[in-house]
């Protein structure tokens, strides 16, 4: 609960996911399309979040040392390759270096060991792996790592359009509880398939391909802006 | 050193007044928490008082009181790339978006913060408090020079702002043609002085 809580000082607050620059592009303008910018999202960026959640997770739990980091840097490479946009690869992995930043203060005994493994990766890796060493299983994992991407989206836009922000916090919740069993279930997946990396072998196509070009597209256009409040 | 205050009184003046005198004494470098756009790095950069890459812009998600006080992630980040570049020996100013007069700086984040107020801003305003006023380490109350044209009594503003303040300082001063900022300065070595010892 602590982890998912947006006061959290993880930075997550300076980050729109993209949602910035959709507005910019007025392909989001209200609460209607926000329902559909974010249903889109979750379908595709969330499907690897959450598999990559699960699997980093997993991989802290039934790996050895080598091979967690040899599973580790696999899986951050499968996010590299899924993130076609640069400016939301280095958004990912800044992320990723703030929430430990965060993690590492609050849990300091539990994440020591960890933390260098942990260090300058992408944000659904950091954040399995993390919280597989707080006790928290790959499933929950993959939860936060959707609650993470759609609180970022349904939030900034509250900001930036002035939104009723109880109709918003009924999206959050909406659309959380609709995708909920499907996040769990491929969380589940993702404990088998995460097998091959627990024994050292790089194996990371089954890792969901899904991905939204107008998003990459747009994020490229937001890091170039001058004019902007968000960092992604 | 967090500089603060509300939009417009005359913070990044202050740093660019503070860089001039600075930078030959000691390591120093800049980072801005603009509402929008980059437009006070942009400004420090022009005037020339620091290299660019000493001058740090962090983005703040429509929120500038949350990103110095109470997620300073990003703020962090920046300021201990700035440390890698600087050493640690250095002093790094921290300029925070303009916002109101309860938006401060988290100790996490810095050892002392300055709170700017103006003048023109109104010469009640050093009477309403908040914790800018109240707990700031020093009170700049800036742009003296246009107390006449507004119709502001300083001396009222800083009697008030002593009262509220304790023992805390207070400094009047007028950025724009450097009255003042010598005793900022002072202030700010000495401060820095105390906690390197
Ligand atoms: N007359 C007068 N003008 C000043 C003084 N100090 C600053 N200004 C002017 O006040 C305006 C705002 O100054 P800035 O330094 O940009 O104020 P700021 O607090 O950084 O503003 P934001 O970052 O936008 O909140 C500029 O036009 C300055 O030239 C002063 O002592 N006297
Ligand atoms: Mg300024």
């Amino acid at each position: 609960m602590v982890l998912s809580d947006g006061r959290f000082p993880s930075g997550a607050h300076a980050y729109s996911s993209g949602m910035e620059q959709s507005i910019a592009w007025h392909d989001v303008t209200g609460l209607a399309s926000l329902e559909e910018f974010v249903a889109g999202r979750v379908a595709t960026t969330g499907a690897m979040a959450a598999q990559v959640a699960a699997a980093a997770s997993t991989l802290m739990t039934a790996a050895t040392a080598p091979q967690q980091t040899i599973g580790l840097d696999a899986l951050d490479s499968a996010v590299d390759a899924r993130m076609a946009s640069a400016a939301s690869r280095a958004a990912s992995r800044q992320q990723g270096h703030s929430w430990l930043r965060g993690a590492r203060a609050v849990w300091p005994a539990e994440l020591a060991s960890a933390s260098p493994l942990l260090m300058d990766r992408h944000a659904w890796v950091t954040l399995g792996a993390a919280t597989a060493i707080l006790g928290i299983d790959p499933q929950d994992a993959a939860c936060l790592a959707l609650h993470d991407l759609v609180s970022t989206l349904v939030w900034s836009a509250v900001r930036l359009l002035g939104l009723d922000p109880f109709e918003a916090a009924g999206i959050l919740a909406g659309t959380l509880a609709g995708v909920e069993t499907e996040t769990r279930a491929l969380a589940a997946e993702a404990v088998p398939a995460t097998e091959a990396l627990c024994l050292g072998r790089v194996e990371t196509e089954w890792i969901s391909w899904l991905a939204a070009p107008l998003s990459d597209l747009g994020a490229e256009a937001h890091a170039a802006r001058a004019e902007r409040l968000f960092a992604s | 050193m967090g500089i603060g205050g509300p939009v417009g009184s005359g913070k990044t003046a202050l740093v660019a007044a503070l860089c001039h005198r600075l930078r030959n004494m000691v390591p120093l470098a800049v980072v801005t928490n603009d509402i929008y756009t980059t437009e006070d790095a942009d400004t420090l950069r022009h005037l020339g008082v620091l290299n660019a890459d000493h001058i740090k812009a962090v983005r703040t998600g429509c929120c500038p009181h949350t990103a110095i006080r109470d997620d300073i992630a990003a703020n962090l980040d920046a300021v201990e790339d700035l440390e890698q570049m600087i050493g640690a020996d250095g002093v790094i100013l921290v300029e925070s978006g303009g916002d109101n007069l309860t938006a401060t700086f988290s100790y996490g984040l810095i050892d002392r913060q300055i709170f700017v107020l103006d003048v023109a801003g109104g010469d009640k305003v050093a009477r309403k408090g908040g914790p800018g006023v109240t707990r700031s380490d020093l009170l700049v109350v800036n742009k003296v020079d246009l107390a006449p044209l507004v119709g502001a009594d300083v001396g009222r503003m800083l009697s008030d702002a002593h009262a509220v303040r304790g023992s805390l300082p207070v400094l009047a001063t007028t950025v724009r043609s450097g009255e003042g900022v010598d005793e900022v300065l002072a202030w700010l070595m000495s401060e820095r002085a105390l906690s390197r010892s």
